[in-house]
């Protein structure tokens, strides 16, 4: 350790005493350091003469701009002096023109006014397919300019032509969309503004917001359609037209159909109908079989002699057959017999009768379970809404409907077949009594009598 | 001045128009009724006296009473025959009327529940129909009720006397 510090040491002396050994050298830097300054001081010579050469450039500058500042505010005193001018001058102007045009401005506000109420009227009318440029042709309305005369021409030739068609019957070729969505142009027959259809007599509905025709869903009924074919065809004079442009065509699609009507009456209203299904085939089923054994007895009357046990009236008069009774009991024996044969000929009534006087109250209980309905939807929605009561009020009355639809041919089979069971339920009773009698004529007519 | 003949179905069109179908089943019924009391009629004025001096006749040759009561009875079906339909469809025309009421309050209220209680003139329509078919049918049940009393009471008259006839033999 010691012996490093010690080397280092003897290091330095050594240099040292080399630099001290040296004078020259040392001059050379005084040179140098001499030379150095004077180098400086000439480039601070040169910048300071750089500087002031800017300086110098800078104040002509900005003399510049000074100058063209003025410049520029004697310009604007100058175009805004020219601006009041010419304010001053266009008012003059306008002034000029509301003296010189006068009661003409009227007259443009009044034709704008008129042209705009026109627009939407033309666009409703049917008549926008054949002219269906003309609403651009009022677009003057809702600028500002002055309406020229080409303008007001226009606004009286359409009022003008409008008027004209809408009190005439034409035939037409005008696109028409059908229920699919496609489009085809169609011969049409358009009769004024109110109503229009294809050739094929399908009634048309003008679509105001596509400016097209299409065809109605749920047309009028095939006789009016007929009708207008044949209107067309030069053939018919009678024709249906919607006064109201065709706002109660439209209604139609809003009108239940039967089917729709029979399924407002829900549960209760098929229970009704089904009901009444059961009662008709019985009643049928009866008055058939009715017809038969009338027919029948009526022939057995025909042949008197010839029993037959196929029939009622046969049957009654073969249970005397064989028998050698007093008269009395022979009485005895038809009626009998005739009580025997009643029950077939009045079977089925009691049950139609039975469904008769059931169906209305079946519809009145449909009807007061739709009242419970909707008066539950009052409760819940209050009566601000009369269109959800109705609803409910319509089904309910549907039930009503249905019953006495099914009541009333059940009341008029119900009559008809009691009266005619009655019939033959005397004819047998009489007339079995009376072939009794003649056949035995001569025997003891004393006694016939006296059995009475 | 009377109306002429056109004016006059002018107004029944307007009429059944009105009342919406069921006025065209009132009608079917009534023709029938109608005709069921003409036919009635009919008989009361021209085949029945006829009839009645066939049988007194008849009955005065043979005198077997099971005869007579045979040949009564046939009378006496003929007399009653009708009479129950008569009742019957009497009885059916308020029934249709009433349903005509119902189609029609169903009418009105359809146009409530399109249209709301704004539009008085689309509920007019259903009023309409509702009230004419009751009319009508009550109309033609009256009318029809006043012949079917006094036919019915002409024919229960008529049967007693029948009876009578066939009680006491041919004399009368």
């Amino acid at each position: 350790m010691r012996n490093k510090w010690l080397t280092s040491g003897l290091l330095v002396l050594g240099i040292s005493s080399a630099v001290m050994a040296d004078p020259v050298p040392l001059r050379g830097l005084l040179d140098d350091v001499q030379q150095i300054r004077s180098n400086d001081t000439q480039i601070n010579r040169q910048r300071e003469a750089r500087f002031t050469a800017e300086l110098d450039q800078r104040e002509q500058l900005l003399k510049e701009s000074q100058l063209r500042l003025q410049a520029a505010e004697a310009e604007q005193t100058r175009l805004k002096a020219e601006f009041d001018a010419n304010d001053t001058r266009l008012a003059g102007l306008e002034e000029a023109l509301q003296q010189r045009s006068g009661q003409l401005g009227e007259v443009f506000g009044v034709a704008r006014e008129v042209a705009a109420e026109l627009r939407p009227l033309l666009q409703d009318s049917m008549t926008s397919a054949e002219y269906p440029e003309r609403t651009g042709q009022l677009a003057f309305a809702d600028s500002k300019r002055v309406p020229d005369l080409q303008d007001l021409q226009n606004l009286w030739y359409q009022l003008q032509l409008e008027m004209t068609a809408s009190g005439e019957i034409a035939r037409i070729k005008a696109p028409v969309t059908a229920g699919d969505g496609l489009s085809e142009v169609r011969d049409l027959l358009r009769i004024g503004t109110f109503t229009a259809a294809t050739a094929e007599g399908e009634f048309l509905s003008w679509n105001t917001s596509q400016q097209l025709f299409s065809v109605l869903a749920k047309q009028p009924p095939a006789a009016d359609q007929q009708a207008f074919v044949e209107y067309l065809n030069g053939t018919g004079s009678d024709l249906l037209i919607d006064p109201s442009r065709g706002q109660l065509l439209a209604l139609l699609e809003r009108m239940p159909g039967l089917s729709e009507r029979i399924r407002q009456g829900g549960e209760v209203g098929y229970l009704i109908l089904a009901l009444g299904g059961i009662g008709l085939l019985v009643a049928l089923w009866q008055m058939l079989m009715m017809t038969r054994s009338e027919l029948r007895v009526r022939s057995q009357l025909n042949d008197p002699l010839n029993l037959n046990s196929g029939n009622p009236l046969g049957r009654v008069l073969l249970a005397l057959n064989g028998t050698d009774d007093s008269l009395s009991q022979r009485e005895l024996r038809v009626d009998e017999a005739i009580l025997r044969e009643l029950p077939a000929i009045e079977r089925g009534q009691n049950i139609i009768k039975l469904l008769a006087a059931v169906a209305p109250l079946l519809g009145l209980l449909g009807t007061v379970v739709g009242m419970i309905a909707t008066f539950q939807s009052i409760t819940l929605f209050g009566t601000s809404d009369p269109k959800l009561m109705a609803g409910g009020i319509s089904q309910a009355l549907m039930t009503t409907v249905l019953g006495l639809v099914v009541a009333i041919p059940l009341l008029f089979c119900h009559s008809y077949l009691s009266s005619r069971s009655r019939r033959i339920s005397q004819l047998l009773q009489e007339k079995s009594l009376g072939l009794l009698a003649e056949s035995e004529i001569g025997e003891e007519p004393e006694a016939l009598s006296h059995a009475a | 001045m009377l109306p002429s003949l056109h004016d006059w179905l002018y107004a029944l069109s307007q009429f059944f128009q009105t009342g919406g179908w069921v006025l065209y089943l009132i009608l079917l019924v009534g023709v029938v009724l109608f005709s069921l009391i003409l036919e009635r009629l009919g008989y009361r004025f021209w085949q029945y006296p006829a009839a009645k001096k066939a049988l007194t006749t008849e009955l005065g040759r043979t005198a077997t009473f099971s005869v007579r009561r045979s040949r009564v009875c046939d009378l006496d079906i003929a007399l009653n025959s009708q009479f129950a339909m008569i009742k019957c469809l009497i009885t059916l025309c308020p029934l249709i009327g009433l349903l005509g009421t119902v189609t029609g309050m169903i009418q009105v209220f359809d146009a409530l529940a399109l249209y709301g209680t704004g539009n008085p003139r689309m509920m007019a329509a259903g009023v309409a129909s509702a009230t004419f078919p009751t009319m009508t049918g009550m109309a033609v049940a009256v009318a029809g009720l006043l012949f079917y009393n006094r036919l019915f009471r002409w024919a229960e008259a008529e049967r007693s006397r029948l009876r009578l006839v066939l009680q006491t033999g041919e004399n009368r």
